[in-house]
């Protein structure tokens, strides 16, 4: 049995996806029989004093492991008041870190928490292989790393006919027709243009089929790139490549806007295929990917960081993964595989086993499963912090030192460093 | 002018595009740009929406071929009593807002049309789950405090379980010279207050960038009024999240010259300028002015109320 801190937001995080795995996280370590846990509430409005009498209660409750927990704000204050509390104490609590896509926004605020670390015991959670793979090279000592799926709930995530027979009847859709689904922020990262040409390439042979787009515009673009955009700019620019497509592709793109998370689960249950050819930095896991599998879902993917995990044993031939290749030019999705989709993806979707999907997604990534890998990766004692290692270094201080750390420019092109740090994310073969 | 703008749509210069507009010295846009953040924040549809008293170096403003004013109605007034003569001269096709079109000189109509903003899909604040009030208020802002009140009685008919979420920001007055405290601010949000069902929410400048999922959501404006700004950026925003802005129509029942896409929720229908042109006037009370620069001039501010 072990007494567990929590720090998180209480609130939900204005980051659609972060809103349910900060909580299904929580929800994985509660379902560990036997431990104490507390919660500690920690957001942009949490002042300094609060904090600190945070910790100094849990000092008092004798806390043996501290969980962060949530993707910000960064915790270089929780770090802080934990090493002046713990200064003199020989047995440190063990930190468990869960690692979330925006580390890499944060590389100045790590750094300063270097010092704060050394002598704790940490032990990282990444959320999928590749960004473990990322990760680590980041670290002097990776044996610190582990992997731990964003959990889903199992209820709604999880398949039945009636739910898909309901939706489709609300769509009107009928047994022909084949939905494609996108769910998840409208973002230049996001690739919905290439989206939009696939399903123009899709409609050539499949006058049937649908695309239904879930989600609002961002104006996020590709800062890495050096690309800036006002707010408006990404949705024009799709509207005006719709525009130029034969009416009766445009008259099947269906636009919905953002939706609760309430009403994610009955849309994957009515569509056919997940297609999302994101190359986001940092796309560290795919929540909308994890909850489509769930809900038995065939997916098109681009084999781009945490994507690549959900080429799951015994649904490989549901889950399509298109390469990506790092160029100075760019992220380059293969378009010999994204036409291979075209053929051997495409037509089959009426065969897909929905049920075994859902079955085999859910081994993987329901709460219970994720809260027995947490147990088993606790049972291995965290190892002492012995900081960061010469690469993330480099990549300090080019964020430090640059605007655009990773490009050259005019023309804009990708430098060796963006390679060095960005390599594990995509398919070597 | 329809076709120069449909020529402008096919091609490919757009003002955001431009990478100059990056390297625009925004030092020298008048402090109001900055005093009625976010208010007056850049945002990006087609028809380049720039506000003209950004339109500090001219030759680079003129060589679009279609501008969207954002202005309200002061500003475009100055804009078009300092620009005028070289407006003239230019090719270009400007749109300014339906409630400003009568400040346009007779001269450039024939190179002017007006927009609004409409929205297919909008709620009554009866259905709406939550409701959201905007504003930047200070003194010289607000060109009528009795139509705000006014405004504001629409929250009466909201339902008791709706959330209320308030952005409401006291700024000093944007056209001052030298500092003075905002004082019309605290009585009105007094009644607002007064008008309210439930506890609000007050929001942040970075919460209210946050929000998402707003299509059970209604918008509320205190400071538009198209005095200052005729299209805010918060309503842009919130609209395209899926929000009711209290402020905007329907699409009309008769057909308009063009309509563009502005976000998925909302479009601006174009037409041409139906106002008779006070510019006239305009011009005598800039001539009766004292002072050179009529944006800065809070005489000319009272006079101008009456015309507007």
């Amino acid at each position: 049995m072990s007494k567990i801190a929590f720090f998180y937001s209480f609130n939900p995080s204005s980051w659609i996806s972060c809103q349910k795995i900060v909580f299904n996280l929580l929800k994985s370590y509660q379902a560990i029989s036997g431990d104490e846990h507390k919660y500690y509430h920690f957001n942009d409005d949490t002042d300094l004093g609060t904090i600190l009498s945070q910790v100094k209660e849990l000092k008092d409750w004798g806390a043996e492991k501290i969980v962060l927990l949530d993707h910000k704000p960064h915790p270089l204050p929780v770090l802080n008041f934990l090493h002046q509390e713990y200064l003199m104490n020989s047995e440190k609590p063990e930190l468990i870190i869960h690692i979330y896509g925006d580390f890499s926004l944060h590389y100045r605020q790590w750094s300063m928490a270097q010092s704060l670390l050394t002598n704790w015991k940490v032990k990282w959670f990444c959320a999928s292989e590749r960004q473990a793979n990322y990760f680590k090279p980041l670290l002097n000592d990776p044996s610190s790393v582990d992997v731990c799926p964003f959990p889903i709930e199992s209820n709604p995530y999880s398949y039945q006919k009636s739910i898909r027979d309901e939706q489709r009847k609300e769509w009107k859709v009928t047994d022909d027709q084949k939905v494609l689904i996108y769910t998840g922020r409208l973002s230049l990262q996001k690739r919905i243009h290439t989206l939009i040409k696939y399903f123009a390439m899709v409609k050539k042979d499949h006058p049937n089929y649908r695309l239904h787009i879930y989600g609002e515009f961002d104006n996020i673009a590709d800062p890495f790139f050096g690309i800036w955009q006002p707010e408006g700019k990404y949705f024009s620019d799709v509207m005006r490549l719709v525009a130029s497509l034969p009416e009766n592709v445009q008259k099947d793109i269906y636009w919905f806007g953002g939706v609760s998370n309430n009403d994610l689960p009955r849309a994957y249950h009515g569509a056919d295929l997940l297609v999302s050819f994101s190359v986001h930095h940092d796309e560290d896991y795919g929540m909308t990917v994890a909850e489509a599998l769930s809900c038995g879902l065939p997916c098109l993917l681009s084999d781009w960081a945490g994507y690549a995990s959900f080429k799951l044993k015994g649904i490989e031939d549901w889950v399509h993964l298109v390469k990506v290749s790092l160029r100075k030019s760019g992220r380059l999705l293969s378009t010999k595989e994204i036409k291979e989709s075209l053929t051997e993806l495409v037509p089959t979707l009426s065969h897909a086993p929905r049920e075994t999907i859902s079955k085999v997604g859910l081994d993987y990534f329901s709460i219970s499963s994720c809260s027995k890998k947490i147990t088993d990766h606790l049972k291995h004692p965290a190892k002492k912090f012995t900081g960061f290692s010469p690469l993330f270094e480099k990549i300090n201080l080019a964020h430090v030192n640059f605007n655009n750390p990773y490009v050259y420019p005019h023309p804009m092109r990708f430098n060796k460093l963006y390679k060095e740090i960005y390599h594990p994310y995509v398919r070597t073969n | 002018m329809l076709e120069q703008i449909n020529t402008h749509l096919k091609s490919s210069r757009y003002l955001m595009e431009n990478s100059n507009y990056l390297g625009l010295k925004r030092e020298l846009w008048p402090k109001v740009s900055g005093d009625l953040y976010p208010l007056a924040h850049d945002y990006y549809h087609n028809l380049n929406p720039f506000f003209g008293f950004n339109a500090v170096n001219f030759d680079f403003f003129k060589t679009f071929p279609a501008v969207t004013l954002r202005d309200g109605g002061f500003p475009l007034a100055c804009f078009y009593t300092q620009k005028f003569p070289r407006l003239l001269n230019s090719e270009q096709t400007i749109l300014v807002h339906k409630d400003c079109e009568h400040f346009v000189p007779g001269q450039l109509k024939n190179k002017t049309l007006s927009y609004k903003m409409v929205q297919p899909r909008r709620i009554k604040i009866e259905e709406a789950k939550q409701i959201i009030i905007v504003g930047v208020l200070s003194d010289q802002m607000i060109l009528d405090k009795e139509k705000i009140e006014k405004k504001l009685e629409i929250l009466a008919s909201c339902s008791n379980d709706a959330k209320i979420k308030i952005f409401l920001q006291t700024r000093k007055n944007p056209f001052d010279l030298t500092y003075s405290e905002p004082q019309l601010t605290s009585p009105l949000t007094f009644s607002l207050f007064k008008k309210l069902k439930t506890t609000p929410e007050f929001l942040t400048t970075h919460k209210l960038m946050g929000l998402s999922f707003l299509k059970d959501s209604y918008v509320i404006n205190l400071s538009t009024d198209n005095y200052i700004i005729s299209d805010s950026f918060t309503d842009f925003l919130l609209s395209s999240k899926g929000a009711t802005i209290h402020e905007w129509d329907t699409p009309s029942d008769t057909d308009s010259l063009l309509n563009v896409n502005v976000s998925l929720f909302h479009h601006m229908e174009v037409n041409q300028i139906k106002k008779e042109s006070i510019f006239n006037e305009l011009i005598f009370m800039k001539k009766s002015s004292i002072v050179s620069d009529p944006l800065y001039d809070p005489y000319l501010f009272a006079n101008f109320k009456r015309v507007f």
